[in-house]
């Protein structure tokens, strides 16, 4: 039984192997995974870390603007400050907050805690609500103090 | 030696961590941007008068913030160099095209190091130049 078992996982690795012939296979198989909470998860960790990425790169552009004066400063500001830039801050803040709460998550689960299934779930439950309210909070109170 | 290497690899002066050190890297850098990223979110909300150029450029001259603005900018870049590297090696496996995206990360960490650097220095020493 279990070698018809073994059997059936060596051919359906060596499918998916043919699909992609000359290929290394991809790491996570995003493709043929069964979608549940915990991995968009952790797909979501990933993907807010790049938009954070390129965050991190506009950060240094807006210190180099200030260094360079009122006039790179205003230039920076003006773009920085449109209408579609202000959306992607939004999702810049989200993706921030996301990334700060689910990597606590990762961290505990670094010490060894937090591996229950059930406890999975709920933590991860509980980081989608919190950085949702914090994202509202935070906009809140800096759409309160800028307009 | 060990606060040595530490400071070259947060001024992106070492090759790409591997591993174990990676791991560690990875972490440690997350719990500092974390502490200086709540600063960030703390001075946008309660401290910085406005995003008038006059204000911000005061606010940026103080030496602490100047000093905490440079720590963050040059630890977040680091994790996330970490973080992205980690994606690239996960999903490129064409080792030739790999190499060749690693090495565009490489050189955008490289800018913002330098370009961190020089603007902090120079608001520090200067205060812009108006």
């Amino acid at each position: 039984m279990f070698e018809e078992i073994n059997l059936s996982i060596i051919d359906a690795i060596k499918t998916y192997q043919n699909m992609n012939k000359n290929k290394q296979p991809l790491s996570p198989h995003l493709s043929i995974y069964r979608w549940q909470v915990t991995n968009t998860l952790s797909i979501f960790h990933r993907l807010s870390g790049l938009l954070l990425f390129l965050a991190a790169l506009d950060f240094a552009v807006w210190l180099g603007s200030i260094a360079l004066g009122s006039g790179a400063y205003s230039y920076v500001k003006g773009i920085y400050s449109s209408n579609f830039l202000l959306l992607i801050w939004l999702l810049v803040s989200l993706s921030f907050f996301y990334h700060l709460f689910n990597g606590m998550r990762h961290l505990f689960w670094d010490l060894g805690k937090g591996f229950e299934e059930s406890q999975v779930k709920w933590t991860g439950t509980l980081v989608i609500l919190f950085s949702i309210m914090i994202t509202g909070l935070f906009w809140y109170l800096l759409l309160g103090k800028f307009g | 030696m060990k606060i040595i290497k530490g400071i070259l690899k947060l001024l992106c002066l070492a090759s790409f961590e591997e591993a174990k050190e990676h791991w560690r890297s990875q972490r440690e850098t997350a719990v500092i941007v974390m502490v200086l990223g709540f600063w960030l979110i703390y001075q946008l909300l309660f401290v910085l008068p406005s995003f008038e150029y006059n204000e911000v450029l005061f606010w940026a001259a103080e030496p602490l913030n100047a000093l905490i603005l440079l720590l963050l900018s040059l630890f977040l870049i680091y994790h996330a160099e970490l973080g992205v590297q980690v994606v690239i090696e996960d999903y490129i496996s064409t080792e030739n095209v790999r190499k060749y995206v690693l090495l565009l990360l490489r050189l955008l960490r490289i800018s913002v190091v330098i370009v961190s650097i020089v603007s902090i220095s120079s608001i520090l020493i200067g205060g812009g130049s108006s």
